[in-house]
């Protein structure tokens, strides 16, 4: 909401008209001076039209203004509450700060300055919170707005890169000269990296943003799928995957974001693999401990990492070796992943080795969607 | 094997027939950079077996009439008649994996395929269809 241009309005409760009259009569240059004599009065004004500051007297009849201005805090929070006294009375001074968050107080018989004055901070204090929520609004629109860029942009960038994968694939078909040929193999090996980004970007962007959906998870078939997905992917076809479950429990999950910790951290495996060795081989196990936790293993014997990286390997960027393509957002984005289905992940890794992700998941079977 | 392409892309339907071509999968390739007039040209040529298209490979994203919009119409229109003849695959550059379950949906979508176009696995995918 926009912080309001017109003369800013304050409710005032009071059970002495002459005081009612009073009030107005100081501030009427500045402000508009709406007057009630009980709190019955009052809810109903409020109910009707928006004020900006409300003062209630303490004594109200047989109501009390310190209990009026609580009463309303949580459905008016944003006036500010002015609580009028003919003597200071500790307890309600307490009671008034604590209970019902007044903003200050003002004493009878009413001074001018001082009620000029009160009211001016008051309607300071006013104007500063709702330009805070209206900024923060505005901030909010805008980060969406950015995070809706980014995430259109990549999807948007996706099918010129293909295009160019293709164009590359017929030139390489139809037979060039070696050097050509090798020119081409390097374009396709940037433009594979720069794809590879822009999916990871935009499941980022969908991990933010996505809800949870719980649906019934078969770690197996997740696996099998996804090994089968990367089989054509360069590297693959000497690499043995081994899948090794045995969830006999049914169990729900988030499988957008299983999904989304499969895929990164097979592709991993299958990327950073050592050229050179002759057995191959990525191992996914699975065991479902009980109804509410799946313990979760992928393992290669490829390249690993020394312990010294394996403490930021989940930092977004951050890359661990030059020797293969990436951006570094990989991990940090099953990280993401993790934190928002509470799973648990750790690291067991020799370089020249291999890596062992464990993964802890827990079950949502018990828990509404 | 018949093809007809359609994408809104002259790249693509360029890359994706020199692909074919090079493959050997492909006796005549014929394209369409409007999903519509591929529509209307099916229809002209529906009663004549001998020009129908064997395969016919659909991009997703395309402006006006999308590849969805394009399987709803033939499916309505066309689906009795050629739903048995032509297999329909998807080829599509789409990021949204949700695009490609949806397309997998279609009884009468034979396959979906990342661009660009995989002829191995075109290849294999077409003997099981055929077999």
């Amino acid at each position: 909401m926009k912080p309001s241009e017109s003369k800013p309005k304050i409710l005032y409760v009071d059970d002495e008209p002459h005081n009612i009259t009073g009030l107005r009569a100081i501030l009427r240059k500045e402000y508009e001076v709406i007057g009630c004599m009980s709190v019955k009065e009052a809810y109903v004004l409020l109910a009707e039209q928006e004020f900006q500051i409300i003062v209630a007297d303490l004594k109200l009849g047989e109501d009390d203004g310190v209990d009026f201005l609580d009463d309303i805090r949580l459905k008016y929070p944003r006036p500010v509450k002015i609580l009028l006294t003919a003597f200071f009375d500790f307890e309600a001074a307490v009671k008034g700060i604590n209970k019902a968050k007044i903003f200050s107080y003002l004493f009878k018989p009413l001074n001018e300055d001082e009620v000029l004055s009160t009211i001016r901070i008051a309607y300071e204090h006013y104007q500063n919170n709702t330009l805070l929520e209206f900024r923060k609004d505005e901030l909010e629109k805008a980060h969406e707005e950015l995070n809706r860029f980014v995430y259109s942009a990549s999807h948007d960038m996706r099918a010129p890169l293909r295009s160019i994968m293709g164009i590359i694939k017929v030139a390489e078909m139809e037979g060039i000269d070696e050097r050509v040929q090798h020119y081409f193999s390097l374009i396709e090996r940037s433009v594979n990296q720069l794809d590879a980004f822009n999916v990871n970007l935009i499941s980022y962007f969908k991990n933010s943003k996505q809800e949870t959906v719980i649906e019934p998870i078969d770690f197996k078939e997740i696996a099998r799928d996804i090994f089968e997905q990367f089989q054509y992917y360069p590297g693959a076809e000497s690499i043995n995957f081994i899948i090794n479950t045995n969830q006999n429990t049914p169990w729900m999950g988030d499988l957008f974001r299983i999904k989304i910790i499969f895929n990164n951290l097979i592709t991993n495996a299958i990327k950073f693999q050592r050229n050179e060795i002759a057995n191959k081989h990525i191992i996914f196990t699975c065991d479902t401990k009980g109804p509410d936790k799946a313990v979760l293993t992928f393992e290669d014997n490829g390249i690993g990492i020394d312990e010294e990286n394996q403490k930021r390997i989940f930092e977004m960027f951050y890359r661990a070796t030059r020797e293969n393509s990436g951006s570094g957002i990989g991990l940090y984005i099953v990280k993401e992943a993790i934190n928002k289905i509470g799973a648990l992940i750790r690291i067991e890794s020799k370089p020249n080795m291999g890596t062992k992700f464990i993964l802890e998941i827990p079950s949502k079977l018990n828990i509404e969607a | 094997m018949k093809f007809l392409l359609i994408d809104d892309s002259e790249i693509e339907l360029y890359v994706t027939s020199r692909l074919l071509d090079n493959a050997g999968l492909s006796s005549s390739v014929q394209t369409f950079l409007e999903a519509k007039d591929a529509l209307s040209h099916l229809h002209t040529i529906k009663m004549e077996d001998h020009n129908l298209p064997d395969v016919i490979l659909l991009d997703i994203h395309m402006p006006t009439m999308s590849g969805f919009d394009f399987l709803d119409n033939y499916i309505q229109s066309l689906g009795e008649v050629l739903s048995e003849r032509i297999s329909i695959i998807i080829l599509s550059s789409t990021a949204d994996q949700k695009d490609f379950e949806k397309a997998a949906r279609y009884e009468v979508v034979k396959g979906v395929f990342d661009k660009p176009l995989d002829t191995i696995r075109l290849k294999s995918l077409l003997e099981e269809i055929n077999s």
